[in-house]
């Protein structure tokens, strides 16, 4: 009780603090500056508080903290989904849309089956777990963080070009096919069943994710339609993230997925999208500070072998995102210059892909779910290293900036 | 329509948990998180639609925590209302915390006449009073039934402490959402915080003369006594340290002050706990931190002590929504309506008999100290609330008297819950009928201005 109290109270100090000072501009030099101004930091922070080192916030203590998990995912995926509007979405052309396509879905197909067999053969079978982790691990592949992107571009003073609105546009939306990807995976896996085993019930349960994401939006739409007070905007806020994260976390569907239908459908209705957007949003980067510092206290390293496993893991992701990123622009005849290096400006991945491995570690507590908590945070920190001179490069190579 | 359909939706959303689904696989773990969303919007809309009729949305949170909570319709089941208990007694601290925040010395002065002399006269008439009535009831208390005399003294004299006992946080609840503000939401807040202190110094000697009564040697431990007046003037100093904590954060950090309130306010909680422990178990005696009355004393701090009263109180309107529809629900849910149906005559007649003696107290109390008529008739219905205090009090006596006190203290809450769905109604009933309700002061802006100006005459003719 004690470790949970204390850990819960360093949580909310760090977070409180840390984001005032994460996200501000400082003055350090860039290589350094990028890991530390998206808060990746956070992740070691989390590290240090938990099981392995302090132990405050332990195993046990990370179970009390369950709702506080299902919040944060349920509010990742709400904000994510309430900026899911498709009036605005259009004013982008249709092209860009395949190319976000096929970049994640070539990502997610490189990093899935070779994860899938590694685990199997290495790590011995552990059922359809494994299947679930690796389609996990395939789904946080998709993911393209924008932060890092967006502060380079500030820092580059590019404003806003064709092509780095491109990479923009890229890196908002590829999440959405790894979450949907996600959400039909979890909703597949729990029946208890091998993938394919219970079709119908596996059919149903997908559908089941979809309806209680639309109820869940349909039940923020209708009480936020008519005005409301502040103060009532944030109860019905906060009560549909409880209620529809529970729910799904209690069927063992994914959180974030449900309440990213649930945003989208309320970004898409006329009503308080704007207001709920701004309420969430105000609490975005502490939320988020504390999603990172869970995600490390629950990073829990078994063996030596799952570090190879994470490079491996990294490495088909790189690949994944440069041949995906090549076969996009090849696929809507985009031009670019260098289209083989795309992917190497979208390494960057961010929150979300963080979010999917705590989903995946708190429905499935299993050693497979240990093992993609610590390939993707580690790939996390490794690619928010890597990305800012990435993209640079590119940015130089396609002529954006100058040397 | 829309919220009803709303309602109706969440409910659906509950149901589906409890439908039998035998291919889907569950994760228990998440019951409590999506019980919670349930409790904040089945009670938060359910107070909407008992706002439209006028009643207090209080009373909503509180009959849909006991509606959809263990001991009715199970939507809410009991380990997941156990799993809420931080969350409850987080609430409840930054409840208190606003009620001394609310307490300004000022007005307090300027009322001490009306506060001092409503409460010792409410002591005087509802303690004796409630005596009276459960000596002349005693016939209708089972575990009664044969006792000698001193017994059924000892138990009217407890159920006397527990007839003046109130609920601040209930108080403070009606009086944020009616936006009551003027003289007489300033005495009865004065009035029901007082009354606080003086119930649980109160019970302590109480229970320590019944303890001696009722024993074969007739000793009396003063160990309980002294125990409580330690605990009363710690959890007060702690307050003021706690105060002057917070007037420095607001001073010199500045940010993000409703995350630093909650986070006290959780440190608060934590704190008192790990003293409980800590002190059972290497002194040998529980020693318990009032948190309510510390919290209370450093609201009061950072309103009367330092220049940034009106920030904090600010911040604390500000997020104080969503804690009192969680808490009040969960205070529902909690409520184990079943003592109702094991003792619901007496429990009726002690509810009655409060009710009158509260009436009657306050009546005279406010003719003594010259306020105008319509404040008098109407300030008893101001007091019946009751919650927190009282129910962590029935638990002592539960413990304190093996023989009967588990059946005092079930009809103690019995009462309590009677009093819990009743109290709000009756306080928004008295903050409008004399004028001090925001909706009353708009209709009606004089009458306020006129009122004020009668308040403290010291001219009892006026009733």
């Amino acid at each position: 009780m004690t470790q949970v109290v204390i850990g819960f109270a360093l949580l909310v100090v760090i977070a409180l603090f840390g984001y005032r000072r994460s996200f501000t501009r400082l003055h350090i030099p860039l290589g350094a500056r990028y890991i530390y101004l998206t808060g990746t930091e956070f992740i070691l922070v989390g590290v240090a508080l938990g099981g392995q080192l302090m132990g405050l916030l332990d195993a046990s203590a990370i179970r009390s903290l369950s709702p506080l998990f299902s919040l944060c995912l349920g509010f990742v995926g709400l904000i994510f989904g309430v900026q899911l509007d498709v009036s605005k979405l259009r004013r982008f052309p249709w092209r860009h849309s395949i190319m976000v396509l096929v970049q994640a879905l070539v990502t997610m197909a490189l990093v899935f089956f070779p994860c899938w067999a590694l685990m199997r053969h290495v790590f011995g079978p552990e059922g359809h777990v494994q299947a679930l982790g690796a389609f996990v691990l395939a789904a946080t592949a998709s993911c393209t963080g924008l932060t890092t992107l967006s502060l380079l571009s500030n820092d580059l003073g590019l404003g806003r070009t064709p092509f780095v609105d491109l990479l923009r546009y890229i890196a908002s939306l590829d999440s959405v096919v790894g979450l949907v990807g996600l959400g039909v995976a979890f909703a597949l896996m729990h029946t208890d069943a091998e993938i394919g085993g219970h079709v119908g019930a596996g059919l149903l349960a997908i559908l089941g994710s979809a309806v209680m994401g639309l109820l869940g939006g349909l039940l923020l739409h209708l009480v936020t339609e008519r005005h409301c007070s502040d103060e009532e905007l944030t109860v019905f806020v906060m009560g549909v993230v409880f209620l529809t994260s529970g729910l799904a976390a209690f069927f063992k569907l994914s959180p974030l997925f449900v309440c990213m239908v649930a945003g989208a459908f309320v970004a898409n209705l006329r009503g308080a999208r704007d207001r709920i957007f701004f309420q969430l949003s105000r609490l975005e980067h502490p939320f988020y500070v504390v999603m990172l510092i869970l995600a490390g206290a629950m990073w829990n390293v078994s063996t030596h072998w799952v570090w190879i496993f994470a490079a491996v893991y990294l490495l088909l992701r790189v690949a994944g995102k440069v041949l995906g990123g090549y076969l996009a622009v090849r696929a809507v005849g985009e031009p670019i210059r260098s289209p083989g290096r795309l992917g190497l400006a979208l390494l960057s991945q961010g929150g979300m892909a963080v979010a999917m491995v705590i989903n995946f570690k708190q429905i499935y507590p299993t050693g497979t779910s240990g093992l993609v908590v610590t390939a993707v945070l580690s790939a996390v920190i490794v690619n928010e290293l890597l990305s800012p001179t990435l993209i640079r490069s590119l940015l130089v190579r396609t002529g954006e900036v100058e040397r | 329509m829309r919220r009803l359909l709303a309602l109706l939706l969440v409910l659906g959303f509950v149901l589906l948990t409890l439908a039998d689904l035998p291919t889907w696989a569950t994760y228990p773990g998440a019951r409590s998180t999506f019980s919670l969303g349930f409790l904040l919007l089945s009670a938060y809309l359910l107070g909407d639609v008992l706002g439209g009729l006028k009643l207090p949305k209080l009373t909503g949170y509180i009959l849909a925590g006991i509606l959809f909570g263990p001991y009715v319709l199970n939507l809410v089941t009991l380990e997941a209302v156990k799993d809420m208990g931080l969350i409850d007694d987080l609430a409840l601290t930054f409840i208190a915390l606003a009620a001394g925040g609310e307490l300004r010395l000022e007005e307090l002065r300027a009322r001490k006449r009306a506060i001092l002399l409503t409460s010792a006269l409410q002591l005087l008439v509802v303690f004796l009073g409630m005596v009276l009535v459960m000596v002349l009831a005693r016939p209708l208390v089972p575990f009664l039934g044969g006792k000698p005399f001193v017994h059924v003294l000892a138990v009217a004299a407890i159920v006397g402490v527990f007839a003046l006992a109130r609920s601040p946080s209930s108080a403070i609840a009606i009086i944020s959402e009616t936006k009551a503000r003027g003289p007489f939401t300033e005495m009865v807040l004065g009035v029901t915080v007082l009354m606080d202190v003086v119930v649980i110094a109160l019970f302590a000697v109480v229970v320590t003369l019944s303890q001696a009564a009722v024993s074969t040697s007739g000793a009396v431990d003063l160990g309980l006594i002294v125990t409580m007046a330690i605990e009363i003037a710690v959890s007060l100093g702690a307050g003021v340290g706690l105060g002057y904590l917070m007037i420095w954060y607001i001073k010199h950090v500045k940010v993000e002050l409703v995350i630093f309130i909650l986070g006290v306010a959780f440190l608060t909680t934590f704190g008192a706990r790990e003293l409980a422990t800590w002190t059972a178990a290497s002194l040998g005696t529980t020693f318990h931190l009032h948190v309510m009355l510390t919290c209370i004393a450093a609201g009061f701090m950072i309103q009367n002590f330092s220049p940034s009263g009106h920030v904090f109180m600010e911040k604390i309107d500000h997020a104080s929504l969503p804690i009192y529809v969680v808490f009040f629900a969960h205070v529902g849910a909690d409520l184990d309506i079943r003592t109702i149906e094991a003792t619901w005559l007496i429990a009726l007649v002690i509810v009655a008999a409060r009710f009158v003696l509260i009436w009657l107290g306050a009546l005279v109390g406010g003719k003594l100290s010259g306020d105008p008529p319509v404040m008098n008739r109407y300030s008893g219905l101001s007091f019946v609330t009751q919650a927190g205090v009282s129910l962590g009090l029935a638990g002592i006596v539960r413990t304190r008297f093996p023989g009967w006190g588990a059946a005092l203290a079930t009809m103690i809450v019995a009462v309590i819950t009677l009093n819990q769905v009743i109290g709000p109604v009756t306080l928004k009933l008295a903050l409008g009928a004399v004028g001090e309700t925001r909706d009353a002061r708009l209709a009606n802006p004089q009458a306020n201005t006129q009122a004020e100006g009668q308040i403290g005459s010291g001219d009892p003719s006026r009733l």
